[in-house]
């Protein structure tokens, strides 16, 4: 049997970025974890949401310096990891 | 069933659906839809999200050149919310498992999302791209037939942050029976208005607009400041029972209308109404109004930014001088603070508002504009018994200036061949305290004092009621106010000019006792508190009065004082308090 390209990892993460995961940088995380085929969870103070729910995601009301941890589970899971990271700390600022 | 605790702003029970102003600018009409329907609800659903995103997309293309990517990225987000899969879950959920409508669904979730925001500091900055949302989905839902509050086709409760006036004034008032808001206390506008136009309302409520989603059936008891959220059947009877009960009251209070408000002993008191709307000049004919003592006419600036015309004003007091033939109708000229006139002229910020160019001072330096408002006023007093009333005279040479270009006016008017009653009473709002202790100079230059309770308190006892931090020294029973108004009352005697209250004391049942006792014999209040006061200027004589009040002037402490009184009131009348 072969063994498939799926795994599970998380990362944790602060978030630096002026405005935190407000509106704007919410839909930016999310749109780029909907172009992966992971599944995408962000947790913060022990809550975890769907990372491809803009709303889900703005709920938790991850400000600028928050701890959050990101998590992807499927076959594109690090590359979708690795992404993510930079909208968390601000690398990916253009829209 | 959930119960919120608010300020009671104005009596009664209404029992009706909640209609949430803020988030959802349409009234929702069916919460549940038959089984039958669950489909095409959830079509509905899915329609109302496609056209809002491509309404959305139309308006980003509109802008998208003349505007920073950073702006056009809320588009994008927005979009983002709407192609959300779990917003959409949660709400075709609610539609086919609980048989929700589409648009119930939509409220019951992003109330739930707005109570989040809410909760936090961070979050809440964010609620306005939610309730913008909740309105876009919501009008797709809704198509053409939604009801606005300006056209409702059956009755509602309104839930909202806080309501301007311009807003509570707009409002289709056979359907909307009540208010209910975050916001406001007492004295907030919405609260004054409601009480005048007899709404039930309750206020300060804390965050009832994300407790509350369009279409739940509440119970506002405005008798008790409370808002009950889906009650239960227990809950629903009892209060059922209680409407009855208030009405049973209240007729009979009416019934009262054709009586007079003559004392034991045969005096008689006037009763005049205090209005805000020419609207409300029927309510005053029913309510059994001698006339109405008090007009105010600030509903005509209520639009902020453009200055009424004469006409404007010409047609509403008109319309109330013709309705109340004979009987006074008093209209007092604009009474504002300077920041809510003419915005956009004035640069100047007041540090002490207050204390500053407000009301007659503010017509002092808006010539042109108080002109305009005496020419209406003149006019119209060729069709019935108009007085006028200049507010916040603080002492004789503004009393004498108002005069002069009332003269000025006149003399004009008489050029055009214009008629109007020259021989109009100009009176005075004694509400400063350099005026109550200067009564008797004053009288000698004005036709009839009217006392004004709320501002007279403030400004003696160096208190604004609405800040709450010093709200509780907000006395009325302070002797520094009873030995001016009773001071006001015997200098407008002695002159021989009529002396009426028209603050907020005049129309609490408390206070009448004491007020005959003054020597007061002409009370304006809002029209609804007529048969009240009414029925206990008939339960007493006048000697009683003189009495009660002369005991409620020996005692030393206000807070004593307003106990004597309340007391003396359950025993003359036990139904009153």
């Amino acid at each position: 049997m072969e063994l498939v390209a799926s795994m599970s990892i998380e990362r944790t993460l602060e978030v630096s970025n002026e405005q935190g995961l407000h509106v704007r940088p919410a839909r930016q995380f999310v749109e780029i974890a909907s172009k992966f085929t992971a599944d995408i969870t962000v947790a913060k103070d022990g809550r975890q949401v769907d990372g491809k729910s803009i709303i889900a995601i703005m709920t938790l009301g991850a400000h600028n310096g928050s701890i959050v941890t990101i998590a992807a589970d499927g076959p594109d899971a690090q590359d979708a990891l690795d992404a993510l990271t930079k909208v968390i700390t601000g690398e990916s600022e253009t829209e | 069933m959930e119960m919120k605790r608010g300020i009671p702003a104005s009596p009664g029970i209404s029992i009706c659906e909640a209609f949430v102003l803020d988030s959802e600018e349409a009234r929702i009409r069916e919460k549940f839809a038959p089984e039958s329907n669950i489909s095409s609800e959830i079509d509905k659903f899915r329609k109302a999200l496609l056209a809002a995103q491509e309404e959305i997309e139309k308006e980003r293309e509109k802008v998208v050149s003349s505007v920073a990517p950073e702006y056009l990225a809320i588009f994008d987000a927005h979009v983002a919310m709407l192609k959300d899969n779990v917003l959409r879950d949660e709400i075709e959920r609610l539609i086919s498992e609980r048989f929700f409508t589409a648009a119930y669904a939509l409220s019951r979730v992003f109330r739930r999302y707005r109570r989040m925001f809410l909760a936090s500091e961070y979050l809440r900055r964010s609620l306005p791209d939610l309730e913008d949302m909740q309105k876009r989905i919501l009008r797709h839902i809704l198509g053409e037939k939604r009801e606005t509050l300006r056209e409702l086709g059956g009755s509602v409760v309104v839930v909202a942050k806080e309501l301007t006036p311009s807003q509570t004034v707009a409002f289709d008032r056979s359907h909307v029976v009540g208010f209910a808001t975050d916001a406001g206390g007492q004295t907030s506008h919405a609260a004054i208005l409601a009480r005048a136009l007899e709404i039930p309302a309750v206020v300060g409520l804390g965050d009832i607009t994300s407790d509350v989603s369009g279409g739940d059936l509440l119970i506002l008891d405005g008798n008790r400041g409370l808002l009950i959220i889906d009650p239960d059947e227990k809950t629903l009877e009892s209060y059922r029972q209680k409407q009855r009960v208030t009405k049973t009251f209240l007729d009979s209070l009416v019934r009262l209308r054709d009586q007079p408000a003559e004392t034991r002993d045969g005096a008689t008191a006037t009763l005049l109404a205090n209005i805000e709307f020419p609207e409300e000049v029927e309510t005053c004919l029913s309510h059994g109004a001698g006339g109405i003592g008090l007009y105010r006419t600030e509903f005509l600036y209520a639009d902020g930014d453009t200055v009424p015309s004469e006409e404007d004003h010409f047609k509403a007091y008109k319309h109330a001088a013709t309705k109340l033939g004979d009987s006074p109708v008093v209209i007092r000229t604009l009474d504002l603070a300077g920041d809510k006139f003419f915005r956009g002229d004035r640069s100047v910020a007041e540090r002490n508002p207050f204390l500053g160019c407000r009301s007659i001072r503010l017509a002092f330096h808006n010539i042109d504009v108080f002109k305009t408002q005496l020419r209406a006023m003149l006019r119209a007093s060729a069709f019935g018994n108009v007085k006028i009333l200049f507010p916040m005279i603080s002492c004789v040479d503004e009393l004498r200036r108002a005069k002069l270009i009332l003269a000025e006016v006149m003399r004009d008017l008489e050029g055009e061949n214009v008629k109007f009653n020259k021989e109009i009473q100009v009176g005075i709002m004694i509400e400063v305290p350099s005026a109550a202790l200067t009564a008797d100079i004053l009288a000698r230059e004005s036709d009839f004092f009217s006392i004004g309770t709320n501002d007279l308190i403030q400004y003696t006892l160096a208190v604004d009621r609405v800040n709450e931090s010093v709200a509780s020294l907000y006395m009325p029973t302070h002797q520094s106010i009873l030995r001016m108004i009773e001071g006001v009352i015997h200098a407008g005697n002695d002159a021989g000019i009529d002396v009426a209250m028209c603050g907020e004391m005049a129309g609490d049942v408390t206070f009448t006792l004491l007020l005959l006792g003054m020597g007061l014999r002409a009370f304006s209040l809002s029209p609804y508190l007529i048969p009240e006061i009414k029925k206990i200027i008939r339960a007493v004589s006048v000697e009683e009065a003189v009495a009660i009040k002369d005991q409620a002037m020996n005692l030393d402490d206000p807070e004593l004082i307003l106990e004597f009184l309340r007391e003396r009131t359950r025993d003359i009348l036990p139904e009153a308090i």
